[in-house]
């Protein structure tokens, strides 16, 4: 083979899939489920909050190129945001816009 | 002596967790009570507010980022099975999700195809290393991809995780104000840019709009980390 894929995907990547199609099989959602599930998500950020602190560690190298990640990281995650949801929109509202442009109940934490 | 050094650490644990949490709580209240206040709230999201609390507080009591992350081990532990329940809403959006068929799907292909070249260019035009500008590449895929993606093409791993971290936050802390600024009010649409864009720290935030919005995030998040880690060694490995 002269194409190697060296990537290993991540057990968490994995985990949704098994769960996907166990609930597949299932056809529904289990309250077992659910019960487990609502509290996890809802405070997912809070979960983030070891890794995203390590940034400091990194904090030499974005003085060393400020400008250039401001504009690669800031700007350009913006721009890619704008112009993904605005395409989504404009497809989406072409099949059924009030099956799809619900009035959204605000969930809990963010 | 020795024997005591376990029950220290112990209790490092325990205060360090205690702390995360509720930091994490009053930065999530702060957050909600700092609505009327419309231009100052995205500035006070709670990853900011809670980081930076955190940050400060391991200055103030010397302690390094890396003997912190040993003390919330636990926490970044449920990291794993919350993006395993991201299937719940997967689940439960099927319906939706199968109906919009490529129209999901064109736009996280070009969500995941213009975030790293347009962040590929501003790296390029402004003359940084090319061991830089290869790892900004995988900014928008989640975290272990991201890793493993940069190693493979000649970016550097750990710096990757920091790049992907900081375009997860951008994304959370600035994504829904943006979205009410272009008029996108679709809530399948900010789930599609905020999961193909921001992956998983953007799917958090997703969490917090709707069940839709978290579903077509999944979605995004799964299609886009995947392909990208991929198509990458394909192109510069």
């Amino acid at each position: 083979m002269l194409l190697q894929f060296n990537i290993t995907i991540p057990p968490a990547l994995v985990g949704i899939a098994a769960l996907f199609f166990a609930l597949l099989l299932l056809m529904r959602v289990p309250i077992a489920i659910s019960k487990a599930a609502d509290p996890l998500l809802g405070n997912m950020s809070l979960f983030f909050i070891p890794a995203i602190v390590a940034i400091v560690n990194y904090i030499d190298l974005i003085l060393a190129y400020p400008l250039a990640l401001f504009l690669s990281i800031v700007v350009s995650t913006l721009l890619s945001l704008a112009i993904t949801a605005w395409l989504s929109q404009r497809l989406m509202h072409m099949l059924t816009p009030k099956d799809v442009n619900t009035a959204q109940p605000p969930n809990k934490a963010s | 002596m020795l024997a005591l050094l376990p029950n220290i650490n112990y209790l490092a644990t325990i205060l360090w967790l205690a702390l995360t949490i509720v930091i994490y709580f009053g930065a999530l209240h702060l957050h909600r009570a700092s609505k009327p206040l419309r231009f100052i709230q995205p500035a006070l999201h709670p990853l900011i507010v809670a980081t930076l609390l955190i940050i400060l507080l391991q200055s103030l009591t010397h302690t390094s980022v890396s003997e912190y992350q040993e003390y919330t081990q636990l926490l970044s532990a449920l990291l794993g099975p919350a993006t395993v329940a991201l299937a719940v809403p997967l689940y439960r959006q099927l319906r939706l999700l199968v109906k919009m068929n490529w129209r999901v799907l064109v736009p996280i292909c070009v969500g995941g195809a213009l975030a790293p070249v347009l962040s590929w260019t501003c790296l390029y035009l402004l003359n940084t290393p090319l061991n830089l500008q290869m790892t900004v590449l995988v900014k928008s895929i989640t975290t272990p991809l991201a890793m493993d993606a940069a190693g493979a093409i000649g970016g550097i791993p750990a710096l990757a995780a920091v790049l992907v971290i900081s375009t997860g936050i951008v994304g959370a802390i600035c994504g829904p104000a943006l979205f009410a600024l272009i008029g996108v009010n679709n809530q399948a649409a900010q789930g599609t840019a905020l999961g193909a864009v921001s992956h998983a720290i953007g799917t958090a935030r997703a969490i917090s709009i709707g069940e839709q919005c978290t579903a077509f995030a999944t979605l995004a998040l799964c299609v886009n980390g995947i392909a990208t880690s991929l198509i990458l060694p394909i192109l510069f490995g």
